[in-house]
């Protein structure tokens, strides 16, 4: 994705011509899922392509959404031979649905690297896939085409649900792909709980619509979809686990070097060095760590060669001759004698006391 | 028989008079009478630690070895000095801190053989079972007096070239005049050094066994001689060490 930011650089014309590819894709996607409508629905699909206008906005701004979601989607029609303004109202939805993601950068969001910035961009990405929908929906109300009561539940409803959890479940991994969802320790916690909760939620949603699908519920399809349900929950939490292993692997690569280093051997410090070269606070502790071994080092190296340098020398020879002159006098050779009757008398004296 | 320890070290500053003081503390702690005599004339300063008032000391050691006054009249009781309970007693000689007395020492001497008299007397007057002679660097006649008449000798030094060829010819002299028991205390002791190496080489090089390592103190050194270090602080490493050379002194 660097690399798109560097042809925008080079040409004033990048931009545009990438929102067109994206939203002649965005266009044909919608064009084949609208074969598969949802159940009760006429006219709503799953559309997973809905990521790609909202990620547009929150790449290179509200325009750029706008663009991509409103052109796409009158492409779509024009594919499927209706006329690119076969439903304007619905593409100034579209439109706006890749829009509003684009004010994730007015919002101080754009670089999404805590709960508050994540918790920024789901609002704005249930706001996406609203809003825009209510203002279409209430043109098709206003001109009679649909009751009040069928426009909300078999049409603004299965858009609102199926695009939001679209958007929750790939805008966040086009973001970080994109470099601009940084997982430090903080988001990555949030992380484990969405994940796993929307993966719950995809699941249950899922059996629920096949459930309504069918008129008549059999045994073995029941049983099928419970399968399947445990098999979209596991995705969920082997997700959720790698996001915690994510957490922890470090703090045991880093606890392991810490006692080695502690115990004299820095031969696995350099293992440090993948974990710095984590973005989140874990890469900053590794690199802190570093700084303090490569510190250690050089003081136990410079207290080892201290301690070395620590000699005791004496002149033997200088000492004889000192010693010879001291004790070679009158008085020293009176003292020895004093003191050697003085210890004899004081021996004595303790010998005759009880 | 009272025990006599020198404290004595080659050169000054190495916490000679501290060493000194703190022992003399110690003993008093455990219920010792204890005379501390400062016959580093040239540089007195033991009083200071036991916060002797120099306006109430009307006779020295000084005036005694002129023959102004009985050693009995130059001793002050300091144990008032002493934090904590002390069921012993601290009588202090100290030396005249008058500068036209110091000159006069240096001038005309004195006789050297009343110090040993001294010794005798001080401890019979006071009914001392320690006196702790605090000598005067280097080694002249005095200091070879309080060796030869000591039961033991404690050997301050400091891990610096200075202090170890003093030290070397300290323990050569104090052998020559046999006496009983003889330690090192190695002080001031950088942080850096590992205490066990510096004991297996002091005691290696001398021939002496070493009675304790001190490392440098901060604490001790914010202190500056105002105050006993080890009855200040009974719990300190540094305590409990001066506490095991106090025992080994007297063993």
């Amino acid at each position: 994705m660097n690399s798109l930011k560097i042809q925008i650089k080079g040409s004033a014309l990048t931009l545009p011509v990438i929102c067109l590819l994206l939203g002649c894709f965005y266009g044909a996607a919608n064009y084949l899922s609208g074969k598969y409508f949802l159940p009760g629905c006429s006219f709503a699909e799953l559309r997973p392509q809905v990521a790609i206008p909202m990620f547009i906005g929150i790449l290179y701004g509200p325009l750029a959404g706008f663009f991509c979601g409103g052109l796409g989607d009158m492409i779509g029609y024009a594919i499927g031979g209706k006329g690119l303004f076969f439903a304007p109202h619905w593409s100034l939805a579209n439109g706006l649905m890749g829009c509003i993601p684009g004010l994730l950068r007015y919002w101080g969001a754009r670089q999404v690297t805590s709960v508050l910035s994540f918790g920024k961009l789901l609002i704005l990405l249930i706001a996406a896939s609203s809003i825009p929908f209510i203002l279409s929906i209430g043109v098709e109300i206003g001109r009679g085409h649909i009751s009040f009561h069928n426009a909300i539940f078999q049409l603004f409803l299965p858009i609102f649900i199926t695009d939001t959890l679209w958007a929750f479940i790939l805008v966040p991994v086009l973001m970080h792909l994109a470099g601009l969802l940084r997982i430090r320790i903080e988001l990555r916690t949030i992380l484990i709980v969405y994940y796993l909760l929307v993966f719950t939620v995809l699941a249950t949603w899922f059996c629920n619509v096949v459930i309504t699908m069918q008129d008549e519920l059999r045994v073995e399809e029941l049983y099928t979809l419970g399968v399947v349900t445990l098999f979209v929950l596991m995705i969920g939490l082997v997700v959720s686990a790698v996001f915690a292993k994510r957490i922890t692997a470090p703090v045991i690569v880093l606890t392991k070097v810490a006692e080695q280093v502690a115990g004299g051997d820095y031969a696995n410090v350099s293992r440090l060095q993948r974990i710095v070269s984590r973005p989140d606070e874990m890469g900053t502790l590794a690199e802190v760590f570093q700084h303090m071994v490569e510190a250690v080092k050089r003081r136990e190296t410079d207290l080892k060669r201290q301690v070395s340098e620590l000699r005791i020398e004496i002149d033997h020879k200088k000492q004889k001759t000192e010693l010879k002159k001291i004790t070679g006098t009158d008085y020293f050779k009176q003292l020895k004698q004093k003191a050697g009757d003085l210890r004899r008398g004081a021996t004595q004296e303790e010998q005759v006391l009880p | 028989m009272a025990h006599i320890i020198s404290v004595h070290s080659f050169r000054g500053g190495t916490g000679k008079s501290n060493t000194s003081a703190n022992l003399a503390a110690l003993y008093a702690q455990k219920g010792f009478r204890v005379g501390v005599l400062d016959t580093d004339i040239q540089s007195p300063g033991i009083h200071v630690i036991f916060n002797l008032d120099e306006e109430t000391v009307s006779y020295s050691l000084n005036d005694y070895l002129w023959g102004q006054c009985t050693i009995e009249q130059a001793a002050y009781d300091v144990s008032a000095a002493i934090e904590g309970e002390t069921p012993g007693e601290i009588y202090l000689v100290p030396s005249s801190v008058n500068a036209s007395d110091i000159a006069r020492v240096l001038h005309d001497g004195y006789d050297v053989n009343l110090l040993s008299q001294g010794f005798r007397e001080l401890i019979r007057a006071f009914d001392l079972e320690i006196l702790i002679i605090d000598t005067h660097p280097g080694l002249n006649e005095e200091t070879l007096l309080s060796i030869a008449l000591s039961s033991a000798v404690l050997v301050v030094m400091r891990p610096d070239y200075q202090d170890y060829q003093g030290t070397g010819l300290t323990i050569e002299v104090a052998r020559e005049l046999d006496v009983p028991k003889m330690m090192i205390l190695v002080n001031k002791v950088p942080l850096t050094f590992d205490a066990e190496q510096i004991r297996q080489m002091v005691e290696e090089t001398y021939g002496c066994p070493v009675a304790a390592i001190i490392p440098h103190s901060d604490d001790m050194m914010t202190l500056a001689s105002q105050g006993i270090f080890s009855t200040r602080y009974p719990e300190h490493s540094i305590t409990v060490e001066l506490q095991q050379v106090a025992d080994a002194l007297i063993r």
